[in-house]
């Protein structure tokens, strides 16, 4: 089935693309496209990425970048993120969909939706990580979460810290394939714990309160943690939708946050 | 707009909308075996290798796949009878209709990790849908394939 | 056996894998019209006008029609023999709209997005009207669906549409209430079993042209080429001479293409075009507007005896038809006539209830075709009812289920639509079924549950199940046999391969028969043009019924032969022996293959070929045994299965493997019913899952481990002694997994599917 593309842009560099989404209010980046069809039936104007080479992952010392128009498979493949935070981005980042959708989804095109079934976002948030814009100022993806309106700019690179932590990711599906009823991202640091509930079924926020709770307790005990999972699962407010009630959804946060800690503090 | 990908060893030139799909290229060209099973990119039918890499050709637009490789069952012959001979073995071989874009897959496993465990095997055609088979005589079929020296 | 009960490599196995051209759309003229369906936004409708004229008018359309370009008449889409068992009350378009999805008008155009675009500029004005969204309001409710006057059932079915009942049944044998009362314990328990979607990997697809002979010819994906061509001739006045129906490789149907779908209108728009033309349904299209399995209420009784026997059952049902009445009637009456002879021993068994009209996407057949809903309810009852009786639920089961060469009053009394027909069991092998299945779970180590650390619990549990095979005296399959030179043959069947590789096993048959090999026998099936009468692939009649007719045919070219062979040997022919291959008699012999040369160049020249058809006098079972091992987190209710083992009896499997495949298929399709898989519909008619992100079937990785095996049995009726297998497999996985589940927990799950909210919520309930 055609997609009624009205015009097509192959932009050769950043600066032509930047002018071409400013000029034009309707016209949509293209990314990797895997979720195009459940969005856009028509496009006006789209603006093609693919060719301005926005894609490979660089590591620094404490940093890795990664091209927003890595594919998910590239970041799956790579052996870095095997060992980094217990594996939770590859994790997470397996958990979506199939491989062959992973060859063309892409890291921008999975965080700019801001989808609530995300399942990287919850990962991202523990991780704290940044996002450098074309010409915006660089945001943290809380900061961009929270915005009203994402800007209009072109991704270009998602920078995460190299966290030396214990990491937790729990996706709660009924088939592989189904999008999550909730998941969780957990993130052990020296400095305390990140919670992160995504899927709620809004899109992921930080779980602030609970991670208040955790504050000064390098170590807290079965207590605290059930308590953590219960202020969780109340601050997420969670919403009701065909895959899950509320209440449901409420214990499955309250349940897989107390397990996830439990995890992390394992070791 | 003009393309030209190698498709199935040979360099092929096609006039293509720029909203079209890489799917509906290649069927409208004859290549009977790309299929369409969803509008939500979530069956697998229509599976084709680019550059070697299974991706859901419903959802690749055809201009980006100006300058690479694209490979259908038709470019696999061989390995396709080779899996078929498994599937007729196992009694996985029903409808066929996910067979082909499996083939692709099971294609492109062999050559990443002929290895695979059957969990890798379950893991990497997860979104290869298929509703007769009840999947269990597949993968049967399909690590025997894999055991086949080349 | 030499070929049959011998794993055989599929026909077309190969081809399919390659990609082959093979499948319906695959034969779509070049530059067909492409047809496009206006569909129905509103539940249900009146259509007050509808404008075309802006359509009509767009550049590259060629066809637009309405309800006004019909004469009223009225038919059934079901695929089922004639006359049918569903009421007379669809028109190819009508002025009423009854679902979100249903058809309002029709484009024709030179391409899709044309097409697309012309569907915007319809304009239809229409009158709301109140739908009827809750099966359980939906009898005697101010509303009614279907108060035409032309719209009639064909014979007497329980039909009235003033009520909204589609289809109504009932039958007693001895007293329920009497039996109850004198019981020492009865259960009564509600379930309800939800819309199901068959979810087949190819969408429903259909193409047409005029040919050479000015014919209307049809290339579809149908489980029934025979009922299509028949209902097209009825419902748009065209000589039935003048259609032929040919049906392709088809990706898979299971019930969903056992009715017309897209072929009315399409024929209608190559009426008046006369040009090639195509309808290749989106999967939004399946899933909202071809058919879901029927939604079913089942009030459930069952009496027994502090000893353990089970004397009495009662089932009351109510069955959502949704907006027409295809196979209302026939799914509702299987609910019964194939579950409750499980227990064949009762002193009294009651059945019956409604199948009402809702404003719903319409229900249709489905593969089990009220035999999963009625297994689940029955096989969920009788462990509640163990547990009242503190027995345990093999024993149980033992102790009451149906046995070889015995019978049940229940199958002369209940056929499909009509009266049943008598017989007795001359294969069952439940008991060997359920005691080997216990192997294969562990049963006696797992039974009822083991935990697993504090948050965990598995458990198993169990359910038997039968079909049939065929509907006796009604299904009527035929195969002809021509012997070619070079000495192989052409099998001609009218029985509908739709990826259950009957074309490999009736080759199989054919082959056995004749002493010869598969590769000798070329298949060609379902063109109504070419090959012999069937009714289609439905019914689990394809084994059974068409086996049967192709060993009687293949029976009758070899006396064919022998009489040839005779008279090219000049020996009489009880002095001849064949292995297949060669005729000896003393001192002269004759290949087949000489044999065929000389009859059609050389000598007493004549065409070798014989039709046979079958037409079955009972409908013998297959019987299953099906166990379930599942593991169950207390605390979020989530539930996975971890092994399912199946022990079948469907006689000789004609080919061993692709007889596994059918099973574990069907196994996996029910357990995407009792664990995942929901049609859900919004407060206002709106589906709500219609693709396949929304609607879950089951995945690679969702699979536990199958463990399938066959029952030694020999069904004396079936051809090499065969009972079909279609079916089965899906009936057993819902109540074995409640059961399972009600063992891990002690929570009984009534409605499906089992969600983990639900057993979270009956968890915290307890």
């Amino acid at each position: 089935m055609t997609m009624n593309i009205g015009t097509y842009l192959k932009p050769a560099s950043l600066d032509e693309a930047y002018a071409a989404l400013q000029l034009e209010p309707k016209a949509k980046l293209l990314g990797g496209g895997a979720w195009l069809k459940l969005v856009d039936a028509d496009l006006p104007a789209a603006i093609d990425l693919a060719f301005l080479r926005l894609s490979g992952i660089k590591e620094t010392v404490e940093e890795v970048r990664i091209g927003a128009m890595t594919t998910l498979s590239e970041i799956e493949a790579s052996p870095l993120f095997s060992g980094l935070y217990n594996g939770i981005f590859r994790q997470a980042i397996h958990s979506v969909m199939g491989p062959s959708v992973r060859n063309i989804a892409t890291l921008g095109g999975s965080i700019m939706g801001r989808f609530g079934f995300s399942d990287l976002l919850p990962v991202l948030l523990v991780l704290d990580a940044r996002l450098k814009f074309f010409k915006h100022p660089e945001l943290s993806i809380g900061e961009f979460m929270e915005m009203k309106t994402p800007p209009r700019d072109i991704l270009t690179q998602v920078i995460l810290p190299k966290h030396k932590a214990q990491g937790y990711f729990h996706k709660v599906t009924r088939t592989a394939l189904d999008f999550a009823l909730v998941n969780v991202a957990i993130l052990r640091l020296d400095s305390g714990y990140r919670i992160a509930v995504g899927s709620r079924p809004g899109a992921a926020m930080l779980c602030q309160k609970a991670m208040n709770h955790l504050a000064f307790r390098p170590l807290p005990d079965e207590k605290t943690m059930v308590e953590a999972g219960a202020i969780a699962a109340e601050e997420c407010r969670p919403g009701s939708n065909q895959r899950a009630s509320a209440d449901y959804r409420k214990q499955l946060i309250e349940t897989y946050v107390e397990r996830g800690l439990r995890e992390v503090t394992r070791s | 707009m003009k393309i030209t990908m190698i498709l199935n060893g040979n360099p092929k030139t096609f006039d293509v909308a720029c909203g079209e799909m890489l799917l509906d290229t290649l069927r409208n060209h004859g290549l009977l075996s790309v299929r369409r099973g969803c509008e939500s990119t979530s069956c697998g039918i229509c599976t084709v290798l680019l550059d070697g890499k299974p991706v859901p050709s419903c959802s690749v637009l055809s201009v980006r796949a100006d300058g690479r490789t694209v490979t259908t069952v038709e470019g696999i012959r061989e390995e396709a009878e080779k899996l078929s001979r498994h599937f007729g073995e196992e009694g996985a071989d029903q409808c066929g209709f996910c067979n082909p874009s499996l083939a692709l897959a099971v294609y492109a496993l062999k050559q990443t990790n002929p290895k695979a465990t059957p969990q890798e095997i379950e893991t990497w055609l997860v979104g290869n849908l298929c509703r007769c088979s009840g999947y269990q005589s597949q993968h049967a079929a399909i690590q025997a394939y894999l055991k086949e020296k080349s | 056996m030499k070929i049959v009960h011998q794993k055989w490599p599929s026909l077309d196995g190969k081809g399919l894998m390659l990609g082959r051209q093979a499948y319906t759309d695959d034969f779509a003229e070049k530059d067909s019209l492409i047809l496009k369906v206006l569909r129905s936004p509103h539940p249900f409708a009146r259509i007050r006008a509808i404008d075309v004229k802006a359509a009509k008018a767009l550049p590259g359309v060629e066809c637009v029609l309405t309800h006004e370009d019909f004469p009223r008449i009225p038919f059934t889409r079901a695929g089922q023999g004639y006359p049918e068992p569903s009421p007379h009350d669809k028109f190819v378009l009508d002025s009423v709209v009854r679902y979100i999805g249903d058809e309002v008008a029709v484009v024709a155009a030179i391409d899709e997005a044309t097409a697309k675009h012309a569907l915007d500029l319809i304009k239809v004005d229409y009158e709301l009207l109140e739908p009827v969204l809750d099966f359980e309001t939906a009898k005697d409710h101010l509303s009614v669906l279907h108060p035409e006057p032309e719209i009639h059932e064909m014979f007497p079915i329980g039909f009235d549409p003033k009520k909204n009942v589609a289809a109504s049944y009932h039958m007693e044998i001895g007293d329920v209430e009497a039996t109850l009362k004198a019981c020492d314990v009865v259960i009564e328990k509600t379930f309800y079993t939800q819309a199901q979607s068959h979810s087949m990997m190819e969408p429903h697809s259909c193409n047409a042209r005029f040919d050479v002979y000015d014919r209307l010819v049809i290339y579809s994906s149908t489980q029934t080429p025979v009922h299509v061509r028949r209902i097209l001739s009825q419902a748009l006045q065209i000589p039935i001479s003048r259609i032929r129906v040919i049906k392709p490789r088809v990706g898979g149907g299971f019930g969903g293409k056992q009715a017309i779908h897209g072929e009315m209108l399409l024929a209608a728009v190559a009426m008046r075009t006369k040009k090639p033309c195509k309808l290749v349904y989106t999967r939004k299209e399946v899933f909202e507007s071809s058919y879901s399995r029927h939604p079913m209420r089942m009030a459930m009784r069952l009496g027994a005896m502090k000893d353990g026997t089970l004397k009495a059952i009662d089932c009351q049902v109510l069955s959502d038809t949704g907006a027409y009445g295809e196979h209302a009637l026939t799914v509702f009456m299987v609910t019964g006539s194939k579950v409750l002879p499980l227990y064949n021993k009762v002193e009294s068994v009651r059945f019956g209830g409604d199948v009402v009209y809702t404003n719903h996407t319409p229900s249709g057949a489905f593969r089990g075709y009220g035999a999963i809903q009625g297994n689940f309810a029955l096989e969920s009852a009788v462990d509640i009812l163990c547990e009242a009786l503190q027995m345990d639920p093999v024993a149980f089961r033992m102790k009451n289920m149906m046995r070889e060469g015995e019978t049940s009053p229940i199958f002369a009394i209940m056929g499909e639509g009509t009266e049943g027909t008598a017989m007795m069991m001359n294969s069952c092998k439940l008991p060997y079924c359920v005691e080997r299945g216990m192997e294969l779970i562990d049963w006696k180590n797992k039974y009822p549950r083991v935990p697993l650390g504090a948050e965990k619990v598995r458990g198993v549990g169990m359910a038997i199940a039968m079909q049939g095979s065929g509907i006796p005296l009604i299904d009527m399959a035929s195969a002809t046999l021509k012997l070619n030179d070079g000495g192989f043959y052409n099998l001609t069947v009218g029985a509908t391969d739709i990826g259950q590789k009957s074309d490999t096993i009736l080759g199989q048959i054919a082959a056995e028969e004749l002493q010869t090999t598969p590769d000798k026998i070329v298949v060609t099936s379902s063109d109504t043009d070419l090959t012999p009468f069937d009714t289609g692939a439905y019914a689990s009649s394809t084994t059974y019924v068409s086996g049967n007719a192709v060993l009687k045919a293949a029976k009758a070219m070899k006396r064919a032969l022998f009489r040839e062979a005779s008279a090219a040997l000049d020996l009489p022919e009880d002095q001849l022996r064949f292995d297949g291959v060669c005729f000896r008699g003393p001192g002269k012999e004759i290949t087949l293959e000489a044999l065929s040369n000389r009859l059609y160049y050389n000598a007493d020249q004549k065409q070798i070929s014989v039709t046979e058809s079958y037409v079955g006098h009972q409908s013998p079972p297959p019987f299953m045994a099906g166990f379930a091992e599942v593991e169950v987190d207390r605390k979020t209710g989530e539930t996975r299965v971890l092994k399912y083992a199946t022990v079948t009896d469907c006689g000789t499997t004609i080919n061993p493997v692709t007889a596994r495949g059918q099973i574990e298929g069907a196994v996996i399709q029910g357990i995407g019913m009792a664990l995942y898989e929901d049609v859900l519909v919004s407060p206002t008619g709106k589906l709500l899952t219609g693709d396949f992100l929304s609607y879950r079937i089951p995945t690679r990785l969702d699979v536990g481990e199958l463990l399938t095996e066959f029952a030694e049995s020999y069904e004396e009726t079936g051809p090499f002694g065969a009972k079909s297998v279609a079916e089965i497999g899906i009936d057993t996985p819902p109540a074995a997994i409640a059961n399972a589940i009600a063992n891990a927990v002690g929570v009984r799950i009534t409605d499906l599917p089992a969600s983990p909210e639900k057993i979270w919520k009956a968890l915290k309930e307890r």
